[in-house]
């Protein structure tokens, strides 16, 4: 009886609980051309209020700094390649994000290319805000058969110079995740234990909110809602690429941001890809950039890139198709039950 | 034997254990959930949270120009925007918790909250 009694307390107080309002600290910036928000749990609002300071001050460096299109080392170094010329003075830190980069490049098979910026800025995309345009296509044929990549550079101490001139690095899958895993590193350093930034839809989670994980909606594609809803645990990120933040519609069809870096053309039928990286050094930057290959490729190839990406968590969402990992399938939770019902629901392993 | 009909302990438990579970499971599962205000996101300060039971269109001048949001029959949206793309235009009305519709160029974004939150952030 006495057991029941303090069962029941029990149960009340974690009711009780789950209504009374935590200290929960939440702003919303714009940096990077997109939505930065930033929660910060259990912390004073003081501390917290300066923690998010310093790391937006972080996201404004690295925007001037990678920039693709608006004055920035990057552009400058673009600017040295196109002209044949060295690059002198590179910060280790860009030189570091170009060799990263670079292996990412070839262990994607190249599928995410940083180096394919006339392209994309051929097909409008190296602007905030872009108009629909008609391709030529004799030009994407020239622009591809170019081959610009990140393998045709070479680093030797702060000089970085390039065999082809037609490499033109656009970070754009790239640097949102870089920024996470520095905000991370700056979180720490002031001992904050629970965090959960968002940059632009790449979102990193520190610690936990309160006594549960911070939990994350995925967006619905074709929606203004979120599909599905999941636990993010410490240290996890999760990425996902898609058609419908940034695209153009002609003639009835979509042209989305992602250009397949051998056909030189915008990724079609594909609505999303989603993928949830376990905790490392890295994983705000992996969560970032594996989303692209699995965007890109085809689908029979999905298998084998996610393999050898070490991809072991991903959604892809199609046409009335979603397709998951078996451990993804047991991470998320679809929010409307229409959604099994209306869409072919394909689990690999 | 004689079967008495009295109201024992148990029966007690089950019923309360029952509601606890109907109560739990709402909670949990029960997420498109109306909402009743829309918060009004302008140049990364909370503009101001409005009830959606009301005509009400607001007016927000940013770099860009002016943006204008309509409340109507318990749901949101933009009505215009001075950008050239449009997405937020084009996405209509709003009304479910969670719903969120966002202005990249003005620095707007307007979102619909509830008495529970499905989630902390949202992955796009």
């Amino acid at each position: 009886m006495r057991f029941i009694k303090f069962f029941f307390i029990v149960l009340g107080f974690s009711f009780l609980q789950s209504c009374s309002s935590p200290s929960l600290y939440q702003s919303k910036h714009y940096v990077f051309g997109t939505i930065v928000d930033i929660s910060i749990y259990g912390e004073d609002e003081k501390k917290a209020e300066k923690v998010t300071k310093a790391v937006l001050e972080e996201f404004t460096r690295l925007h001037n700094s990678l920039h693709a299109w608006e004055k920035s080392d990057l552009t400058n170094l673009n600017e040295s390649i196109s002209k044949n010329k060295s690059y002198r003075n590179a910060s280790s830190e860009l030189i570091e994000i170009i060799k990263n980069a670079r292996e990412l490049e070839r262990a994607s098979n190249h599928l995410f290319n940083p180096a394919i910026g006339e392209l994309i800025d051929y097909w409008g995309f190296h602007q905030d805000e872009f108009t629909p345009m008609h391709p030529n296509k004799l030009k994407i044929k020239a622009l591809v058969e170019r081959g610009p990549s990140l393998d045709q550079l070479h680093i030797s101490g702060s000089t970085i110079k390039s065999t082809n001139s037609h490499v033109k690095i656009d970070l754009g899958g790239y640097a949102k995740g870089y920024a996470l895993d520095q905000a991370s590193k700056i979180i720490h350093t002031h001992h904050i234990k629970n965090a959960l930034i968002n940059i632009g839809g790449n979102i990193m989670a520190i610690g936990q909110h309160g006594n549960k994980p911070w939990r994350v909606g995925i967006q619905d594609p074709r929606g203004a809602q979120a599909i599905a809803k999941l636990d993010l645990l410490d240290g996890w990120a999760i990425g996902t690429s898609g058609d419908y933040q940034r695209y153009f519609i002609n003639d009835g069809k979509r042209y989305c941001h992602l250009i397949h870096p051998f056909t030189g053309y915008p990724v079609q039928g594909v609505y999303s890809a989603t993928v949830l990286i376990e905790p490392s050094q890295n994983a705000g930057t992996l969560s970032d950039v594996l989303s692209k290959p699995l965007f890109i490729s085809k689908k029979e190839d999905r298998k084998d890139i996610a393999k050898k990406l070490r991809i072991y968590h991903y959604l892809i969402i199609e046409d009335k198709h979603i397709s998951m990992t078996k451990t993804m399938a047991d991470k998320i939770q679809f929010l409307n039950p229409n959604t099994q019902k209306n869409n072919q629901i394909e689990i690999t392993l | 034997m004689k079967l008495r009909s009295k109201f024992f302990l148990g029966d007690g438990l089950i019923i309360l254990i029952s509601l606890v579970f109907i109560i739990f499971a709402f909670k949990t599962y029960w997420h498109f959930e109306t909402g009743s205000v829309v918060q009004v996101n302008f140049q990364g300060k909370t503009y101001g949270n409005f009830s959606l039971f009301q005509d009400k269109k607001i007016s927000l001048v940013g770099k860009e120009g002016e943006s204008m949001i309509e409340i109507k029959n318990g749901q949101a949206r933009f009505k215009s925007a001075p950008c050239k793309n449009q997405y937020c235009v084009q996405q209509g009305w709003i009304g479910f918790t969670g719903q969120i519709l966002i202005c990249i160029p003005n620095e707007i974004s307007i979102e619909i909250l509830g008495k529970t939150k499905a989630y902390d952030s949202l992955n796009y």
